[in-house]
């Protein structure tokens, strides 16, 4: 029960930390938004000067094969071997699957005409409901059917996660998953507060730069964008930088603890 | 509008059936301990990219709409969201 209410404590804290995020970015959108001052629409078949269809399919046979060149040394491949006999609703499913309906959603959304991002989406329904309690933000002072979409996109995630943990028997989960209580002890606060101010990061770092790990990276590499390719770089490198300082000298944790606890959907 | 919902839902099925939402994934994968959450996101990245490249070379669509570049918000704002990344591995 104790284990059920932290984790209950632990999804308040990322959603607090999200809509805080959302609040800060709107509070400070004078100065975020003037940061790299006039937009440009550059693309990679610009730069290059080829036809958009010939680039991107050259980049996405690289990507694809480089998915294929990761999973033959993915050095973690060993430690999912005894969910192999599992029933299919109960086992994590595998990357080619998931990233199949991952993308299939983007390219659906986007001949719906619209852009599949979650930040986007979260900006969109507090603007929403901001907007219902009479205090639009200045963020996102128009509102239509385009951002009713976005957050609706952001509102489906919920049940779409839940659905799948309900499903896998995952979710009464672990509060303080153990390769953090590996690293840094069986600290709930220390999780809670982590996740909170990460939220608020992530937010305020995503609307600023121009998307997350879907808007603009998923959705927007793509497009060839250069702005995308630049935000996901550099969030990229920042986060395995920031990985590496507080693991330091703790890597090893990784595959100790997979092989220890047997990390599944139900207890990481 | 309402399909937005139902994309948003598969969506979140696929990550949370993927792994992609556990923390030993995400960090593993920061740590280069774990690919899972990399090869994810390289073929979904690559399935979306040969979709509109084909779109495209087929005039079939569909109109891109595409992000802008702003120079130093991409950098300002890629720090902030990967220093959360990393901290909560989320």
């Amino acid at each position: 029960m104790a284990r059920w209410a932290a984790g209950k404590f632990l999804i308040i804290a990322g959603i607090l930390g999200l809509t805080t995020g959302v609040l800060v970015y709107n509070a400070l959108f004078p100065i975020l938004s003037g940061l790299g001052g006039e937009q440009q629409f550059v693309t990679l078949p610009m730069l290059l000067e080829m036809r958009y269809g010939y680039v991107a399919l050259g980049l996405g046979t690289m990507l694809l094969g480089m998915s294929f060149f990761l999973d033959r040394y993915d050095p973690a491949k060993k430690f999912d071997q005894e969910q192999k006999n599992l029933p299919v609703l109960k086992k994590e499913w595998g990357w080619l699957s998931t990233s199949a309906i991952a993308g299939l959603a983007i390219a659906i959304s986007a001949f719906r005409g619209e852009y599949l991002s979650f930040s986007g989406g979260l900006l969109a329904l507090v603007a929403h409901v901001a907007s219902f309690l009479n205090h639009p933000l200045q963020s996102a002072p128009l509102l239509s059917t385009s951002t009713a979409w976005r957050a609706m996109l952001f509102l489906g995630l919920i049940p779409g996660a839940f659905l799948s943990s309900l499903l896998a028997g995952a979710v009464r989960q672990e509060s303080v998953t153990p390769l953090f209580q590996a690293a840094f002890g069986r600290r709930f606060y220390l999780r809670i507060v982590t996740t909170f101010f990460a939220g608020i990061l992530m937010v305020v770092g995503a609307l600023t730069g121009g998307g997350c790990t879907t808007g603009a990276f998923m959705s927007g590499w793509p497009t060839l964008s250069i702005g995308s390719f630049v935000m996901g770089m550099t969030f990229f490198g920042t986060a395995m930088m920031t990985a590496h300082i507080l693991y330091f000298r703790k890597y090893h944790l990784v595959h100790e603890v997979k092989g220890k606890e047997h990390l599944n959907l139900s207890n990481d | 509008m309402w399909d937005g919902l139902i994309i948003g839902a598969l969506f979140g099925f696929a990550l949370h059936r993927g792994g992609l939402t556990r923390y030993s994934r995400i960090i593993g994968t920061l740590l280069m301990k774990d690919f899972k959450a990399m090869k994810f996101m390289f073929a979904g990245l690559a399935i979306t990219t040969l979709i509109y490249g084909m779109g495209d070379l087929l005039e079939l669509g569909p109109a891109q709409r595409i992000n802008g570049y702003f120079g130093m918000g991409h950098i300002i704002g890629g720090i902030l969201f990967g220093a959360g990344m990393g901290l909560a591995g989320l």
